[in-house]
């Protein structure tokens, strides 16, 4: 390679991630969601009818504020780190068997992570109480940029890249391609219910399998390229509502699906919005 | 030339080159980006498992310990029932509760007693009950076909 075209290289990776600008409002939804997700996965474990003690209340005290100045965005890039914070606190006592087992699940991770990274975005500057107060002391002839730093949000999309990646990895054998272990899964989720019928198609379930890990291998690569991005986009939420149907994901599916938000061109989310509400097109 | 407004120096050891806030995005991104992209590795590749670094192996373990085949109840004349795996186990269908904490999962000839216990205490003097059929396993489906699962009725006439 040329030393011209490495610089390019180096140039366009460093644009597109620890470099990149944009609107904020995709981050400023995804902050949303996923303190309404933190809110559904933990509330009935946390709140105060299921706590005991001063570390239950600890956690329930922060995780139920971060989560509420989090959808709220007050201060919330200081919010969102918290709430992800607590969430890997959560995931850490799961593993360390003090709390459930279940806080120590792979959704618990991918959602505390994503919290985390989203506070490297400026994630308050749209849809946020912080914007508010901007809008109140700037006054509303010229509103505040919604516009900011999105080191966050690239980070997120190669945090799905990597997860869809290296769960193909863990399927790619002969126990997976032969359609056993999601006939084994089937078996434990569907044995004696209304989709059993599938249990006695194993060619349907040994094609599934192929399916699921040549597409996970694909969105791998594609969801980062933009040339490939709307159909990964389309194919991913497919294989995504398809689980959330099929098995038991808790909030697993719903997280990735607010997370592709960050796979979007934040241009094209503002504009999309400007669209909805009926504002003229700004360039951004 | 003026100063780099972004420059976080300290001014007081000439010996540190400044760090910008730029080049502090860049190390940020760059670490994180490695973290989150060769986390799973040595986990996943080549057995080194961490705690702290995620491996992405979502519901590879669901199903295993299950039987899949025909449980069959005998006695002197031959085979009089046959059962399903939940009927054997007495079930309608398995619990919805995280796989892991079925205490009944199967992994060795024993398991498939405690599987089975219910039809084993169901036994008439005289009959015997048999696995014929495969059990989950990481590795796929693994036969475990047992003559007979129920101690107790292996001395039955």
């Amino acid at each position: 390679m040329k030393n011209g075209q490495g610089h390019k290289i180096v140039h366009a990776i460093t644009q597109w991630g620890p470099e990149a600008t944009g609107s904020t409002r995709a981050a400023g939804l995804m902050r949303i969601g996923l303190g309404v997700i933190a809110l559904i996965r933990f509330g009935n474990e946390l709140a105060p009818y299921a706590i005991n003690g001063l570390i239950g209340l600890s956690l329930s005290v922060l995780l139920f504020g971060f989560a509420f100045t989090t959808i709220l965005g007050i201060r919330a890039r200081l919010s969102v780190a918290g709430l992800g914070a607590t969430i890997m606190l959560l995931y850490a006592l799961g593993l360390n068997g003090v709390g459930l087992v279940t806080w120590a699940h792979h959704h618990v991770y991918l959602l505390g992570m994503a919290c985390l990274l989203l506070s490297l975005c400026d994630c308050g500057k749209s849809f946020s109480v912080d914007r508010m107060r901007a809008l109140a002391t700037q006054g509303r002839v010229r509103p505040p940029a919604e516009f900011g730093a999105l080191l966050g949000q690239r980070l997120i999309a190669l945090q799905l890249s990597a997860l869809y990646f290296w769960t193909a990895v863990d399927k790619s054998d002969w126990a997976f391609v032969s359609g056993q272990r999601l006939e084994q899964t089937m078996t434990w989720v569907h044995s004696g219910r209304v989709l059993e019928f599938v249990l006695h198609w194993p060619a349907l379930l040994a094609l599934a399998s192929i399916i699921v890990l040549v597409v996970e291998y694909w969105l791998a690569v594609a969801i980062l390229l933009a040339r490939w991005r709307p159909a990964a986009i389309a194919v991913g939420l497919a294989m995504h509502i398809s689980f959330y149907l099929l098995l038991p994901v808790n909030t697993y599916s719903i997280t990735v699906i607010v997370l592709y938000l960050a796979l979007l061109d934040p241009a094209a989310v503002h504009r999309f919005i400007d669209r909805m509400l009926g504002y003229p097109e700004v360039a951004r | 030339m003026t100063p780099d407004p972004q420059a976080v120096t300290d001014q007081a050891s000439p010996a540190f080159k400044p760090l910008t806030l730029t080049s502090l995005r860049r190390y940020i991104f760059f670490t994180l980006a490695a973290l989150i992209l060769l986390g799973p590795a040595p986990g996943q590749l080549f057995g080194k498992h961490s705690p702290w670094l995620r491996e992405w192996v979502m519901y590879s373990g669901v199903g295993v310990g299950l039987p899949k085949g025909v449980f069959t109840v005998h006695d002197a004349s031959g085979p009089v029932a046959e059962y399903t795996p939940l009927q054997a186990a007495g079930l309608e269908r398995y619990p919805q509760i995280v796989h892991y904490f079925f205490e009944t999962r199967i992994f060795e000839d024993a398991d498939l007693t405690r599987f089975a216990a219910n039809t084993c205490e169901a036994l008439l003097p005289g009959q015997h009950l048999s696995f014929d059929g495969v059990v989950g396993t990481r590795k796929g489906w693994v036969p475990m076909p047992v003559a007979n699962l129920c101690p107790q009725t292996e001395d039955a006439p």
